[in-house]
């Protein structure tokens, strides 16, 4: 125990030196100092603070100079991460001497700060300065960087579902056009990034900081796997890769069904095909077909009535399906929409949409630039972007959080899982059951609209647009820049406020 | 005054309750750490786990009462900063308590402001 507390003297100071591992009380430390140095002026706060902070080094406590208990004196602190000193002078007394460069920057390697994290600069401004008992930062350790995450970049196909989708987009990633990604056995889908283990740092006083290291979030279906390299995924069938976020935290290998035109459909004529189905070219469906998955159409969809429970994109656009409404369970994205009439949970229009009916439960999200002419455009939540109406005043509607959204989706979510629990005859496939309970589910969880956290962003607005935010109207008449439009409580319908952004 | 971008503990001392709380909350609102101990042996305890950097100690304790913490907290830290908190009339032990090594006192019923003053000016001193 007892080398573990030494005292050194070199030159006209004393260093106390403490062992990294001692485990002795302060008033240990105080009894050895006081016997080892009778009759020396010995600083009890440096004392102290060789406990504190100078394990491991040499630590001036004692001076055999009497006028030196009257110098000025220094402190270092630290912050709670560990990642800042600060410098704390106090003031000496009866006109004692004042403390030079050098002897703060002992001091600061006394108390375990390596010199490459010394800002010099600092030191010399905090003696410039004087400005006693205030801390001064001196010195910045380096945090660690934590790790990232494992993703994958995939060779093509982007997020299917509606929150994925919209989240790329609120963020202003680049999200590419929709397409699905359709793979060949043994074909690579996409590059496999591992988890990073992050750089570590290190604090003010030269300790490690241990980094986060990043977390392995890529979850691959049966189907899709990592190469023995351990940087390429595969697909070990041919199959749709359906990705579940933009970076992609989950991909399933969905069967494919690539049809060239209706007649590949026929034997899913008013019934229910299980898995994606893609479409090379326009198609043209004069009969009911339900898919229990997701639909790329790589042209135009033309006067189909289909429905489909996962999404719907559209490479061209989706014309004239006004009699016989296209239901989606997930999101429609399409560059156009002319005179169609589309219920979906997030509707995307890329170009615009001609006088159509489109009704989202949740988002109508118009790309910058892109416009709607005539018709109508509601959504449960918000309807975001775009230039509404035309320059001649052809009559357009948009409309947000108004109560008949939910019923729209009320009727076709029942008539789905009516469906789906009676598909299959007498031995029915447990997927329709789980589907059935699904849809039953979203069914009852459709809530009613909720005016005031509804919005409407525009782009521009020409006159002749109606704006309803639940039960409040507001009719333009003249030309506008961009604007919000919200719903305000006032009167006995409330109010369209109009915000210019 | 900003608060001090480090932390800085501040060891209560007191046997009652009610004093422990309403001093404990006065300087955990201005951003210090605070420790409370009841009693004599308890706070000597306490000091020398965590070495907080000021301490307010009352002077009338049960078990061993301030005057003798504050010697033995001398003993043990020569350099320990101790604010004694007394009551009116007890002038007397207030003035052992500062040629023992206390470096300042207030009095009972305490006056918040006075408080943060005199933890703040030791604090500020080496």
């Amino acid at each position: 125990m007892e080398d573990r507390v030494r005292l050194v003297a070199r030159g006209d100071r004393v260093y106390l030196e403490l062992h990294p591992d001692l485990d002795a009380p302060l008033s240990h430390v105080v009894e050895r100092v006081r016997q080892g140095l009778p009759g020396m002026h010995i600083d009890w706060v440096a004392v102290r603070e060789a406990y504190r902070f100078g394990r491991g080094r040499s630590f001036p406590v004692a001076t055999r100079r009497a006028e030196a208990a009257w110098s000025e004196k220094a402190k270092f602190r630290f912050s709670e991460d560990g990642l800042t000193a600060y410098l704390l002078l106090y003031p000496p007394k009866k006109g004692g001497t004042r403390l030079d460069e050098a002897e703060v920057f002992e001091l600061a390697g006394a108390y375990g700060i390596p010199p490459d994290m010394i800002a010099r600069d600092a030191i010399r401004r905090a003696l410039l300065r004087r400005i006693y008992a205030e801390p001064e930062p001196v010195a910045r350790g380096r945090p660690a960087t934590d790790g990232e995450p494992s993703r994958v970049e995939w060779a093509g196909g982007g997020p299917l579902d509606p929150e994925p989708f919209l989240r790329a987009r609120e963020r202003g990633d680049p999200v590419p056009d929709p397409a699905f990604l359709v793979a060949e056995p043994g074909e690579v889908v996409g590059s496999y990034h591992p988890p990073t283990p992050g750089q570590p740092g290190r604090s003010v006083r030269g300790e490690p900081i241990r980094p986060t290291p990043g977390q392995d979030r890529v979850r691959l279906g049966p189907g899709l796997g990592i190469a023995p390299d351990g940087r390429a995924v595969v697909a070990q069938a041919e199959g749709h890769v359906r990705i579940s976020g933009l970076h992609d935290e989950r991909a399933d290998l969905v069967p494919v069904l690539v049809v060239r035109s209706a007649q590949d459909l026929i034997p899913w004529k008013d019934d229910l095909f299980v898995g994606t189905v893609v479409v090379e070219g326009d198609l043209e469906v004069p009969f009911r077909v339900c898919v229990l998955g997701d639909v790329e159409v790589r042209g135009s969809l033309i006067r189909s009535p289909l429905e489909v429970t996962g999404s719907l994109f559209v490479r061209d656009g989706v014309i004239h399906a006004r009699a016989t409404p296209l239901k989606v369970g997930g999101v429609v994205s399409a560059g156009f929409f002319e005179r169609a009439h589309v219920a979906a949970r997030v509707i995307h229009v890329r170009r615009y949409a001609l006088k159509s009916s489109l009704t989202a439960l949740d988002t109508v999200w118009i790309d910058g630039g892109g416009e709607v002419r005539g018709g109508m455009v509601a959504a449960g939540r918000r309807v975001r972007g775009g230039v509404f109406g035309t320059p001649n005043g052809l009559a357009t509607r948009v409309e947000a959080a108004t109560a008949r959204i939910p019923d729209v989706f009320l009727r076709t979510y029942t008539s789905w899982a009516e469906r789906m629990a009676g598909a299959g005859g007498d031995d029915p496939d447990p997927l329709f059951q789980r589907e059935a309970e699904r849809w039953r589910s979203e069914a009852d969880r459709l809530a009613p609209p909720e005016p005031l956290a509804a919005r409407v962003h525009a782009e521009g607005v020409h006159p002749g647009v109606t704006v309803r935010v639940g039960t409040a109207v507001r009719s333009l008449e003249n030309t506008l820049g961009a604007a919000e439009f919200a719903f305000e409580l006032l009167g006995p319908r409330g109010r369209v406020s109009l915000t210019r952004t | 005054m900003a608060p001090r971008p480090y932390p800085e503990t501040v060891l209560v001392v007191d046997d009652t309750e009610f004093m422990l709380k309403t001093l404990g909350d006065l300087l955990a609102d201005e951003g210090y750490r605070v420790l409370t101990a009841s009693s004599g042996p308890e706070a000597l305890e306490v000091y020398e786990h965590d070495l907080p950097d000021l301490v307010t100690l009352d002077i009338v304790m049960p078990q061993m009462d301030g005057l003798e913490v504050l010697r033995r907290l001398r003993q043990m830290d020569p350099a320990a900063k101790v604010i004694m908190v007394s009551a009116v009339g007890l002038e007397a032990q207030v003035m052992e308590a500062i040629r023992a090594g206390a470096r300042n006192y207030v009095l009972k019923p305490v006056d918040p402001d006075k408080v943060r003053q005199a933890v703040r000016r030791l604090l500020d001193e080496y």
